[in-house]
């Protein structure tokens, strides 16, 4: 993977391990039909450099706003975020250089081709067009992707292939901190698993600290090297996923979301759903 | 800050990159809007052009060939502006639909950067656009430009194009504010802007109308 390496920014050659920390970050919604909702609710946690924090939750535990004020998406109602020292509000030019995210859904422009939108996003990170080109294949390769429907409009490809592009993308400007929102969300077995054998490559060979969401158990416990769990908008556990079941005097993960949620994963997805309807 | 202005350059330059690509892609739409155009100052050139049938009187035909070339003239025009009001008002709304704007808006590139970028794909677009209509229209309507002011032209269609970039720019920020009708409050903006600039046309011509016809001046009470 030497096609993936950078240039460091300056902030990255100082000395310290946090590579995010998060102090009572809240944020709330208002809307008509449920008044102010508090979808993140002082959530306090530590990102070391070159770790792989899971956030599980359920669907509607505050995950995705988590991650959307972690990308300077969305400003903190309360508390403060910083990356690699860096206040996601003061210095957001700066925290941007430094990170990119995955969401769940593969947003490109669909009628471009996989390789013009990877081109595009290079050049919104300053990244040559010949030097996107170079690196996009090189990772598409590696995620198992049919190097010869490049120039497709992207409309015309597989909902997993679009996803493993939008892995691509992220990976092509080489973020220092990378925020994955259920990036294997409606992938088949395969891709999951060479998505998933891509991300721990990445922070195995690269500096590369890596957040990431997700409501698959395995993927948590596979992937992480510390897991948080969220449940309606509260850190309610974390650590390692051999701490937390012992901890929690649990055999299985699953067993240790039900004693700190008081549901199951798949009972708290269907809560969601409902209070969506 | 001369590389800090080329860096700003190269960024902005990434949004006339993807419109063009994005114009070759939707190359049928692109087709079908050309047609449009052409068409609407086609039809309001033969409205011209029926001027005197339409009077019952007998015009010289150099003041209905100087009457034609004033409406083509404001048709072309306003599609220039039209684009260009369409193209920034959409520009928030436009990757709301792709699904892109969190990714723009997440991306080290500055607002004002992005907006220069689209302006500047825009003005391309504009400026192809009514190239394309004015060589078309010519096919079938005498049109006399061989005594055309070129620069001063050029110049008006600039300052023009500047206020409709403000004005897409008010506009674009409506989707923010209202995410369901924001857009629709758009396309009213386009339409009242049409019918004052209608208007302004009408008293300036009526004004200079005075001024060579002492006649037809009001009479004083």
């Amino acid at each position: 993977m030497a096609t993936l390496t950078a240039t460091r920014p300056e902030v990255l050659r100082t000395p310290g391990r946090d590579a995010l920390v998060a102090e009572a970050v809240t944020k709330t919604f208002k809307s008509s039909r449920d008044g102010v909702r508090r979808a993140v609710d002082a959530v306090s946690l530590r990102v070391v450099r070159g770790e792989i924090y899971g956030l599980l939750g359920a669907n509607g535990s505050g995950k995705s706003t988590l991650i959307r004020m972690f990308s300077t998406l969305l400003t903190p109602d309360d508390g403060t975020v910083r990356v690699f020292g860096l206040d996601i509000r003061q210095d957001e030019d700066a925290v941007k250089r430094l990170i990119n995210r995955v969401s769940v859904e593969a947003s490109f422009f669909k009628k471009l081709s996989a390789m013009e939108n990877l081109v595009y996003a290079g050049r919104l990170y300053g990244v040559a067009p010949d030097e996107s080109r170079a690196k996009a294949l090189a990772i598409l390769r590696r995620l198992g992707v049919d190097i010869d429907r490049v120039n497709e409009p992207l409309e015309k490809l597989s909902r997993g292939m679009q996803q493993k592009v939008a892995i691509a993308r992220a990976f092509l400007t080489a973020p220092t901190l990378l925020l994955l929102d259920e990036p294997t969300t409606g992938l088949d077995i395969r891709s999951k698993r060479e998505v998933q054998t891509f991300v721990r490559d990445l922070r195995d060979e690269h500096d590369a600290t890596i957040v990431l969401t997700t409501h698959d158990l395995d993927e948590a416990e596979r992937l992480s090297d510390r897991i948080g769990i969220l449940h309606d908008g509260r850190l309610v556990a974390e650590g390692t996923a051999d701490e937390l079941r012992a901890r929690h005097g649990a055999s299985a993960l699953e067993d240790v979301f039900m004693s700190v949620t008081g549901r199951r994963l798949d009972e708290a997805d269907a809560v969601a759903e409902d209070k969506t309807k | 800050m001369m590389t800090a202005m080329g860096g700003q350059l190269g960024l902005a330059y990434a949004f006339v990159e993807r419109e063009i690509a994005l114009s070759k892609r939707y190359w049928a739409w692109e087709l079908v809007w050309l047609v449009y155009g052409i068409v609407t100052s086609l039809s309001v050139a033969y409205i011209g052009l029926a001027a005197p049938a339409i009077s019952g009187g007998v015009v010289d035909p150099a003041a209905v060939s100087h009457f034609v070339l004033n409406l083509l003239v404001g048709t072309i025009a306003w599609r220039f502006l039209g684009i260009i009001f369409e193209n920034i008002g959409e520009v928030i709304a436009w990757e709301r639909w792709e699904g892109t704007i969190e990714y723009t808006f997440m991306s080290p590139v500055p607002r004002f950067t992005h907006l220069i970028g689209m302006c500047g794909a825009t003005l391309v677009r504009a400026t192809a656009f009514s190239v394309a209509i004015l060589g078309a229209v010519t096919l079938f309507v005498p049109v006399d430009l061989s005594r055309a002011n070129v620069l001063s032209a050029v110049v008006l269609l600039l300052v023009g194009a500047m206020a409709f970039v403000g004005l897409g720019i008010a506009s674009a920020s409506f989707p923010l504010l209202w995410t369901e009708k924001g857009l629709q409050m758009a396309y009213i903006v386009q339409a009242v802007v049409l019918l004052v600039s209608a208007s302004i046309t009408r008293s300036m011509c009526c004004r200079a109308g005075c001024r060579r016809s002492p006649r037809s001046r009001p009479r004083p009470t």
